[in-house]
């Protein structure tokens, strides 16, 4: 267990906001974590800075401006999970003795459409390999085929966090949606439609990190946060590999973060009270489900049916409207998660509170191979339940 | 943009029989075939990697359709695109060459083809050959 404390939030909310930069945003964010903590200049060590798109010494760019550089300024790259990768980066090194006070921050502002990636190389570009959202969808399809999934279950799992998103106000999207508009919007890569799709957008996270002895109090606990990447062979995992094995015994990668991170936590599945998970297309997070070992493959339906992963029910998953509401920043998405179950364990997460939260666990699923997940409990100590 | 052509050259070679085939690489050692060739066989890391014909049929195990181009491409679209499981077991992402590829079954017969596709928007620009598949023919139709 880590002892490691998460001593202030802040966000810029996700969307599309103009000509503002990453760093403006980034700086917004910042300042607004710093002051929840009562951290100031001189009183933190060092800073990892997550961003895919930001270019060189983003991070840098975001402390110049506030005046705030002079410490080690650390840029993190891991795809979807860089948030995670500098969430665990900076745990470590407060763990390790080496500072008492860590800033973490996650800035992004991403090009508009299909995200052209550098991952992929320019022939692939050319012969028409490198398009994201089919390789989403051929995941889509053979998670309906192998977990007897529908297109309606696809749907509905958008129904249920655009519903959340409405009580979210830094979501990018806020309105409620019926599983025929889902369904009735844009086939973009048959069985996904536009609206089970995340957009990528703009915005920023930061997160103050503190040995938990200093730390305020009613500080929310990091109990655990892993980083791991994909094992070779499966043909149609973030790795996007151009081929792979027929053997389906490989375990992904989300499921070798999770366990990495419930064995660190001392915790399981059933400990937990409010889940965000990576939800870059309606399949992804119904295909995460069983990955974290919330419920076994083929559940999905029926969980969807009774409602208990809404808000409300026995487990909520996305409440903040997940990335389908707010889109997908992808230095900032982790951290954004890590914001969101913060408000939650705090229990000042407004009309979208999970009531009497106390563990929850962030999960992000990206390029890389990169699966992060990361395991907060609630400030009042105490024997946790169930187990 | 000759480079760029020349990049799949080593993935599409011909059999014995003159047919195109792809070229993949093979571990004795880990007993897998991989595509495309790399130095160590990717599953195991052994390093005994020989060159390997791979199959020229399989059968379709996913298959969406591209409907809009995307960045870098200049081919047509709507175009097909999937997952086709070889003979020998491999899974390997693909162009799917059919009229109607958003109706093709799963499980379905496909056979090994190669597409010239464009590299930019003039003539100029030159074209790259790249591997699809396509619905095997019905043998008692030919």
């Amino acid at each position: 267990m880590r002892r490691v404390a998460i001593a202030g939030v802040g966000m810029y909310p996700f969307g599309r906001h103009g000509e503002l930069t990453a760093t403006e945003m980034g700086a917004t964010a910042l300042r607004a974590a710093l002051a929840q903590a009562g951290i100031r200049r001189g009183e933190f060590q060092a800073t990892f800075c997550a961003t895919a798109y930001g270019g060189v010494a983003a991070g840098h760019r975001v402390l110049s401006s506030l005046a705030l550089t002079g410490g080690p300024i650390i840029d993190v790259e891991a795809g979807c999970a860089s948030g995670g990768a500098a969430l665990g980066l900076g745990a470590a090194a407060i763990e390790s003795g080496q500072y008492d006070t860590v800033i973490v921050l996650g800035i992004e502002k991403m090009p508009k459409g299909i995200i052209r990636s550098s991952f992929f190389p320019s022939w692939m570009e050319a012969a028409g390999l490198a398009a994201t959202p089919a390789y989403f969808a051929l995941r889509a399809q053979r998670l309906m085929i192998e977990q007897g999934i529908t297109s309606q279950d696809l749907a509905d799992l958008v129904v249920k966090n655009r519903a959340n998103g409405v009580l979210n106000p830094n979501a990018m999207f806020r309105s409620a949606v019926t599983r025929e508009q889902v369904l009735g919007s844009t086939l973009v890569c048959d069985p996904l439609h536009l609206w089970m799709l995340c957009s990528p957008n703009e915005g920023a996270a930061a997160v103050v990190l503190q040995r938990a002895d200093l730390a305020p109090a009613a500080s929310v606990r990091l109990l655990a946060t892993a980083l791991r990447s994909h094992l070779p062979g499966s043909v149609l995992d973030e790795s996007t590999p151009l081929a792979g094995l027929s053997a389906d015994q490989i375990t992904p990668p989300s499921t070798l973060a999770a366990d990495a991170a419930y064995e660190e936590a001392g915790l399981g599945p059933t400990d937990l009270d409010v889940i965000e998970c990576q939800d870059t297309d309606a399949a992804r997070e119904l295909l995460t489900w069983p990955e974290l070992g919330l419920c076994d493959g083929g559940q999905q339906p029926q969980i969807l049916a009774e409602g208990s992963f809404a808000l409300g029910g026995r487990l909520p998953v996305n409440p903040s409207g997940g990335l389908l509401s707010k889109g997908e920043p992808l230095g900032a998405s982790a951290l954004g998660q890590v914001v969101e179950l913060v408000h939650q364990l705090r229990g000042d997460a407004g009309p979208r509170q999970v009531e009497s939260a106390r563990v929850g666990l962030a999960h992000t699923i990206g390029r890389g191979a990169n699966a992060s997940v990361t395991i907060l409990q609630a400030a009042e100590q105490g024997a946790l339940g169930g187990r | 943009m000759a480079d760029l052509a020349a990049m799949t050259d080593p993935m599409l070679g011909k059999n014995s029989a003159g047919q195109t085939v792809l070229l993949g690489g093979f571990s004795e050692q880990s007993q897998r075939s991989h595509f495309p060739r790399g130095s160590v066989c990717p599953y195991t890391a052994a390093e005994d990697v020989v060159d390997h014909e791979l199959p020229q049929t399989g059968v379709l195990w996913a298959c969406t359709v591209i409907n809009s181009a995307p960045p870098g491409y200049f081919g047509k679209v709507p175009f097909g695109f999937g997952v086709v499981q070889l003979d020998d077991g491999l899974r390997i992402v693909t162009r799917i060459a059919a009229d109607l590829p958003g109706e093709l079954q799963i499980g379905q017969p496909m056979q090994l083809v190669v597409e010239d596709l464009p590299l930019g928007t003039s003539e100029e620009d030159g074209t790259m050959k790249i591997w699809a598949f396509t619905p095997t023919l019905d043998q008692a139709a030919t």
